[in-house]
C-alpha cells in the first residue's frame, strides 16, 4: 500500500523536476494518441517538437500565441489562488476586443498613433465591465462567479455576432461578417522586420514582471500567496471577501480585455467572427502549468504556444486536425496536476502486511 | 407584435409544444442527474460538458456504423471513460477538483473534434420512437406519452430511479453520508473513494447519454463542440434544484420550454439581429436563476452536500 505523508515545504528543485516529469508524460501520451491515430509516432513527434523553434517565423508565431495567454492567465492566476474561479476570461478578452474596435471607431478611425493607448485602454474598461458582473452577482446574491462567468462567454460570443454582423460590418467585405481595418496608425508594429512579433508583447512582459514583483516582493503579494496556502479562507490575508473577489476580478477582466484589444490592435487588424481561438479558455491551462506564479505563467504560457505551432505543423505535415494541440495542452494539464502529488506529498511504499492493524494485547 | 403574442398563444398550448420541451430538456435532464449523483457524493465534476461530447460523439459513431442498440451503450461508456480519467485523477492522485474538471472538459473538446473529424457533416436516420404507430395515434396522450425516442424514457426513468436510489436506499443514504461529510463516513467505515469513484462514472454515463442524445435523434448528426454549453447549465440547474431530484425534473422541462420558445421566436420571422440576443436567452436565463436561487445564503448551504469539492486523504 501507497502512504501519502505532506509536505511541509515542496523545494523549487522538486516543482521543476515535476514539471519536467509532466512534459515527458505528455509527450509519451501524445505518441500513443499519434499511434492510435494511425500517424508514425516519432516521426509526427520530431515534427511538433523541432518545427516550432525551426525558423524566425515560427518562433515569432509561438510568441505571438503566447502573448494573450500569458497575460489572461496572470489575471486569472491571481484569483485562483483565493479560490475565486473566472473561467469567462473568452468573454471578457472578446468584450477586450469590441470595446477597443469601439474606440476606433469613435475617434474616426485616426492616422495618429497616440490614438493606441486609448484603444488599449478601452479594450481593459470592456474586459472589467464583463467581469464586474460576475463580480457583482457573486458579491451581492451569492452566485457562483464560476457559472456566470462561463455564461457571460456565450453571450460575448453572440454580442461579437450581432456587432460584426450587423451594427459595424464593412459594406466593401462581400458580405463577410467583419469590420473596416484599423488604421495603419494605429496597429502595434513590429519589433523584428518580417515577423509578427510586436510591441503588445512589451506590454505583456512589463506586466508579467510587475506581477511578479507584487507577488514576490510586497506585502500585498505575500497576502494573496498565504490565500493559497489557506484554501478555506475565501480571501487575501487582511482584505475582505468582497475586496477579495472584486481584486481578483477586475484584474482578470481586465487583462484578459487588454489582451483582446492588443489582439486587435497587433494581429487581427480588424474585428471578425472567428475572432478567437479560445485563448480565453487556455489561459486558464496556462495559470495552472504555471503554479499560479508570475514567472511559472510566461514559462508555461510560451510552452503552450509552442504546443500550438507544433500542432499547426503537424497538421501540414501528416493532417492531424488542429485540435491535437488542445488534446496535448489538456493532457499537459492533467499530468501537473498528477505530479503536484508528489511535490505536495512524500509517496511512501508501506507494504501489504501494514495495513492489517493488529488487535491491541 | 400583436401577431408575436397570438403566436404565443396559440403555440403553447398545442401538444407539438410539450412534445418539442420534452425533446429539448431531455440532454440537460440526463446530463444533469448524473452530476447531481456526483455532487450527492460530495464531488463536483466540471467535466459534464467533455463527457457530454464524447458519449455525443461515440452514440453517434456506433448508431452510424453499427446500430442504434450499440450507440446508446456505447454512448454512456464513453461518458464512463472520460469520468474514470477524472475519478483518477481527482480521487487516487488527489488533485484539485476544479483544475482537473476543466481540464477534462477541455480534453473532451479537444479529444471528440480529433476523432470526429470524419463523421463531421455525414447523414444519420433520426432515431424511431419507441411505441407503435398505433398508441401514437391516440390524441393529445398520444404523442406526449407514447410519441419520444427511447432516450426520454431513460431520462425520466434514470431520475425517479435516482430519486428512489438517493432518499430510498441504505446505499442512497451511504453515498449522501460521503457527500455531507466524509471523513466521519470513512471513520464509520465507508469505502469514500470507492463510492466516489462509483458516483462519478454513473455520472460520466448519464452525460454521455445526454451528448448522445443531441447526435442520434435531436440534430441528428455529429459537429464539434456541438453541445454549445448545455454541460454547464446543466451544472446550473443543480443549483436551481438544490441538490433535490424532483425539482431537477421540474428545472429541466422549465428550462426546455425556454429553449423551445425561443427557437419558435426566432421562426416566426423576427429580423436578423434579434436572433443574435435571443440565442443569449437560455444562457442570460441561467444565470438569473443561479442568482435567484443563491440569494438565501443559508438555504443554499443547508441544501448543498457539505464535503463538495473538498479532497479526501485518509489518514493513514
Amino acid at each position: 500500500m501507497i502512504r501519502l505523508v505532506p509536505r511541509t515545504r515542496p523545494s523549487l528543485l522538486l516543482q521543476a523536476g515535476t514539471s519536467i516529469l509532466a512534459v515527458l508524460l505528455t509527450l509519451l501520451f501524445g505518441m500513443i494518441m499519434f499511434a492510435l491515430l494511425g500517424n508514425p509516432p516519432f516521426e509526427v513527434l520530431s515534427v511538433f517538437l523541432t518545427s516550432p523553434l525551426s525558423s524566425l517565423f515560427d518562433i515569432s508565431d509561438l510568441l505571438v500565441k503566447a502573448g494573450p495567454l500569458i497575460l489572461i492567465a496572470l489575471g486569472l492566476a491571481v484569483g485562483y489562488r483565493a479560490n475565486i474561479w473566472n473561467i469567462g476570461a473568452e468573454g471578457q478578452f472578446l468584450l477586450g476586443s469590441i470595446f477597443g474596435m469601439g474606440a476606433v471607431l469613435a475617434l474616426g478611425n485616426p492616422a495618429t498613433i497616440w490614438a493606441v493607448p486609448i484603444v488599449l485602454i478601452a479594450g481593459a474598461v470592456g474586459g472589467m465591465l464583463w467581469a464586474a458582473i460576475p463580480a457583482a452577482l457573486r458579491t451581492a446574491f451569492n452566485a457562483s462567479e464560476l457559472l456566470t462567468s462561463l455564461m457571460l462567454v456565450y453571450v460575448a460570443q453572440q454580442l461579437l455576432y450581432f456587432m460584426v454582423n450587423q451594427v459595424w460590418k464593412n459594406p466593401l467585405s462581400f458580405g463577410w461578417p467583419e469590420t473596416v481595418e484599423l488604421n495603419e496608425a494605429l496597429q502595434l508594429p513590429a519589433l523584428i522586420d518580417g515577423t509578427g512579433i510586436h510591441a503588445g508583447l512589451i506590454i505583456v512582459v512589463t506586466i508579467a514582471a510587475v506581477l511578479a514583483i507584487l507577488t514576490f516582493r510586497t506585502t500585498f503579494g505575500y497576502r494573496m500567496r498565504m490565500a493559497e496556502l489557506t484554501p478555506k479562507a475565501l480571501r487575501f490575508a487582511g482584505f475582505g471577501e468582497k475586496a477579495t473577489i472584486w481584486i481578483s476580478l477586475l484584474l482578470s477582466g481586465g487583462l484578459a480585455g487588454l489582451a483582446g484589444a492588443i489582439e486587435l490592435s497587433a494581429t487581427f487588424e480588424k474585428l471578425n467572427d472567428q475572432f478567437s481561438l479560445g485563448y480565453g479558455f487556455t489561459a486558464i491551462i496556462v495559470a495552472f502549468l504555471g503554479r499560479l506564479n508570475p514567472i511559472g505563467i510566461v514559462l508555461g504560457g510560451l510552452l503552450v504556444g509552442f504546443t500550438f505551432v507544433g500542432g499547426d505543423w503537424i497538421r501540414v505535415s501528416h493532417g492531424i486536425n488542429d485540435a491535437a494541440a488542445d488534446v496535448f495542452q489538456a493532457s499537459l494539464l492533467f499530468f501537473v496536476l498528477a505530479c503536484d502529488l508528489i511535490t505536495r506529498y512524500r509517496v511512501q511504499w508501506v507494504g501489504h502486511g501494514h495495513q492489517k492493524r493488529v488487535p491491541a494485547e | 407584435m400583436s401577431g408575436l403574442f397570438e403566436f404565443l398563444i396559440s403555440d403553447l398550448l398545442t401538444v407539438s409544444f410539450a412534445v418539442a420541451v420534452i425533446g429539448a430538456a431531455t440532454p440537460l435532464l440526463l446530463a444533469a442527474t448524473g452530476e447531481l449523483i456526483v455532487e450527492r457524493s460530495g464531488v463536483l465534476n466540471l467535466g459534464v460538458e467533455g463527457m457530454m461530447l464524447a458519449g455525443a460523439l461515440a452514440g453517434f459513431a456506433a448508431s452510424q456504423e453499427l446500430s442504434y442498440a450499440v450507440g446508446i451503450p456505447a454512448a454512456a461508456l464513453a461518458g464512463a471513460l472520460l469520468a474514470l480519467i477524472f475519478a483518477f485523477f481527482s480521487q487516487t492522485l488527489l488533485t484539485n477538483q476544479v483544475a482537473t474538471g476543466l481540464a477534462l472538459t477541455i480534453f473532451g473538446i479537444g479529444i471528440t473534434k480529433l476523432i470526429g473529424e470524419p463523421y463531421t457533416g455525414t447523414p444519420l436516420e433520426p432515431m424511431a420512437p419507441l411505441f407503435s404507430e398505433s398508441l401514437q395515434q391516440i390524441p393529445v396522450i398520444g404523442p406526449i406519452v407514447f410519441g419520444h425516442d427511447p432516450f426520454v424514457y431513460l431520462s425520466i426513468v434514470g431520475i425517479l430511479g435516482t430519486w428512489y436510489f438517493l432518499f430510498r436506499t441504505r446505499a442512497g443514504l451511504i453515498l449522501r453520508a460521503v457527500g455531507e461529510d466524509h471523513s466521519s463516513a470513512h471513520a464509520l467505515g465507508c469505502h469514500v473513494v470507492r463510492i466516489r469513484y462509483a458516483a462519478i462514472l454513473a455520472g460520466g454515463a448519464f452525460a454521455g447519454l445526454g451528448g448522445a442524445y443531441m447526435s442520434m435523434v435531436k440534430t441528428p448528426q455529429w459537429n464539434e463542440g456541438m453541445t454549445a454549453g448545455s454541460g454547464w447549465i446543466a451544472l446550473a440547474l443543480i443549483v436551481f434544484a438544490t441538490w433535490r431530484p424532483m425539482r431537477l425534473w421540474l428545472g429541466a422541462y422549465l428550462f426546455g420550454a425556454l429553449l423551445v420558445l425561443q427557437l419558435r421566436i426566432q421562426g416566426t420571422g423576427v429580423s436578423v439581429g434579434v436572433t443574435y440576443f435571443l440565442t443569449m436567452v437560455p444562457y442570460l436565463a441561467t444565470i438569473v436563476v443561479l442568482v435567484i436561487m443563491s440569494w438565501d445564503k443559508v438555504a443554499l448551504r443547508r441544501h448543498a452536500p457539505a464535503s463538495i469539492g473538498k479532497i479526501f486523504k485518509p489518514a493513514s
